[in-house]
């Protein structure tokens, strides 16, 4: 039978040369993407590096060696379950691998659970097992199984025993992962840790750290304390898409987790640390805030347009765009549903985006890079 | 100046457009599909790793982006994957597609992770059940179970067979 499924197919789907140039320089420049995605395998390989030197560096705090103490010294037996969990579901996005989606109210809880649980050593008071059939299990357990290749949740919501265990199977699990490819030789991510980029005084990461500290009070009230690991990376000599050269920073703001807590990036012009870029992510940003229709959307539009429009003109000097397009940005809620409006703005050949949250006019991201 | 660095300028030159395919129909965006790339090749770069051929090279190399794409989709918050019909508002992707063809490309893009690799790296790609396995990390038989869902999915789907050729 012929094979209705080919190549050409995605014949249309190319890479560019200008792309094919780009990986090639940050490849020679060393460059990670560092995005924030990766902060939990650089979370985990600092853990690993620290089990073999034996030694933290001065700041970790004691609910972290507690935690890592915890994720290492898992018994032969549930390493090996982990193993196989990992070996099963090579490419199982989160959704894929849960009987059902986490409720918002059970990504609330575990937003603050997860805070206890990395921060204060409150570990749950089982681990969540591993059964080979679903028959194994009792009714409303969280349980991984075997021969389904799936975590299944609870019908009901979980409590708060069972959103431990939940975040410790996730952090474990990441481990053993990791584990696994760094025995075959890849390196789970890069440019993440689990300790902040040292600084010194005076030096340009200390000067782009202060400037984006002040951009995070300004734009999010944010303060930062030690349970935030900031991450600073300094490129020279980079190129935006408009063909300026700068000295880039890039500066990410995240505490360890499940990825659903509020994270944070600026990018700075390190020349003159003016702002490139400041956002927020994770849903976080959005749980706490009211959703709308897109119907609903639609009537705010013109409001949070305006409240766009002098963000950019206050911070990068721009008026009256060429052209301004929007869309909502639904963050894979509830479908139909949204929390905020992002707008793509012309002026000339620059774009700008700005994203506002409906409810209150807050700037959740900003870029002209 | 830098030298340029033959190998790694290769090595781009040769497979990042097959990589971008692989994970640009699992991806769904443009942004995250360069971001998995560039990590892929960093890796290639700073590991220098050793290889018997150059479809042990290939394999490698789907394998790592693979598991870029996994922890992409994991940590997924910042850039939406957009329907194809969004998707072509920007990008030329079904240009000169049938219309079947273009129902088949919809299709596979709607499946889900697990089940659009298998399918990406059987039919497009061309590799055997068993490398599936090897370069996917699991068993010759979950791959042939995965074949064979999406094989429904699809058929189901179109209302017409598609062919699974062992």
């Amino acid at each position: 039978m012929k094979n209705k499924i080919n190549k050409d197919l995605i014949s249309n789907i190319e890479i560019s040369d200008d792309m094919k140039e780009a990986l090639y320089i940050n490849c020679l420049k060393n460059r990670s993407t560092a995005d924030f995605r990766f902060k939990y395998s650089g979370l985990l390989s600092v853990l690993i590096m620290v089990a073999v030197f034996g030694v933290f560096s001065i700041g970790a705090s004691a609910a972290i060696i507690t935690f890592w103490n915890r994720i290492s010294n898992m018994d032969d037996e549930e390493y090996t379950s982990y193993v196989a969990e990992v070996d099963a579901d090579t490419f199982i996005s989160t959704d894929e691998g849960f009987s059902r989606e986490l409720t918002l109210d059970e990504i609330k809880r575990i937003i603050e659970l997860e805070r206890k649980y990395y921060d204060e050593s409150v570990f749950p008071e089982k681990i969540m097992p591993h059964y080979q059939t679903r028959d194994e299990m009792s009714d409303n357990e969280l349980a991984y199984v075997v021969s389904d290749n799936l975590v299944y949740l609870p019908q009901k919501e979980m409590d708060d025993e069972q959103l431990l265990e939940y975040i410790d199977h996730d952090a474990k699990k990441r481990y053993v992962n990791i584990q696994e490819l760094r025995a075959e030789g890849i390196e789970p991510g890069q440019g993440m840790a689990l300790e902040s980029t040292p600084l010194t005084d005076g030096s340009i990461e200390a000067k782009a750290k202060k400037a984006a500290d002040k951009y995070l009070k300004d734009y999010y009230n944010l303060v930062t304390d030690d349970s935030w690991i900031v991450l600073v990376d300094i490129f020279d000599e980079e190129e935006d898409r408009y063909g300026n050269i700068m000295t880039l920073g890039i500066l990410h703001y995240y505490q360890l987790g499940t990825g659903y807590a509020t994270s944070y990036d600026v990018y700075l012009n390190a020349d003159d640390m003016s702002l490139l870029l400041i956002g927020e992510a994770g849903y976080g940003s959005i749980l706490y805030s009211k959703n709308y229709t897109f119907a609903e959307a639609e009537e705010y539009v013109k409001e949070c347009e305006g409240k766009a429009l002098e963000a950019v003109k206050s911070e990068f000097g721009l008026e009256n765009p060429d052209s301004i397009k929007y869309d909502f940005e639904g963050f894979n809620l509830e479908d139909g549903k949204t929390a905020s409006i992002n707008y793509e703005m012309k002026f000339d050949e620059r774009i700008v985006y700005a994203e506002v949250r409906i409810e209150d006019g807050e700037i959740l991201y900003l870029s002209r890079f | 100046m830098k030298n340029r660095d033959v190998d790694l300028e290769s090595v781009i030159d040769r497979y990042s457009d097959m990589l971008y395919k692989i994970c640009f129909l699992i991806l769904k965006n443009e942004q995250d599909t360069k971001d998995v790339l560039q990590e892929t090749f960093l890796i290639y770069y700073t590991k220098k790793p050793k290889f018997e051929n150059e479809e042990h090279k290939k394999a490698w190399l789907i394998k790592v982006s693979q598991n870029k794409c996994k922890e992409f989709l994991r940590f997924h918050k910042r850039h939406a994957a957009l329907p194809l019909e969004d998707m072509e508002e920007t990008l030329v992707i079904t240009d000169g597609l049938s219309g079947s063809d273009k129902e088949i490309l919809s299709l596979i893009w709607d499946l889900d992770y697990k089940l659009k690799s298998v399918v990406i790296l059987f039919y497009i790609e061309g590799y055997s059940v068993n490398e599936i396995a090897d370069i996917l990390k699991t068993s010759p038989s979950a791959v042939k179970k995965r074949l064979q869902r999406a094989r429904e999915k699809l058929s189901v789907k179109y209302k017409r067979e598609v062919a699974y050729e062992k």
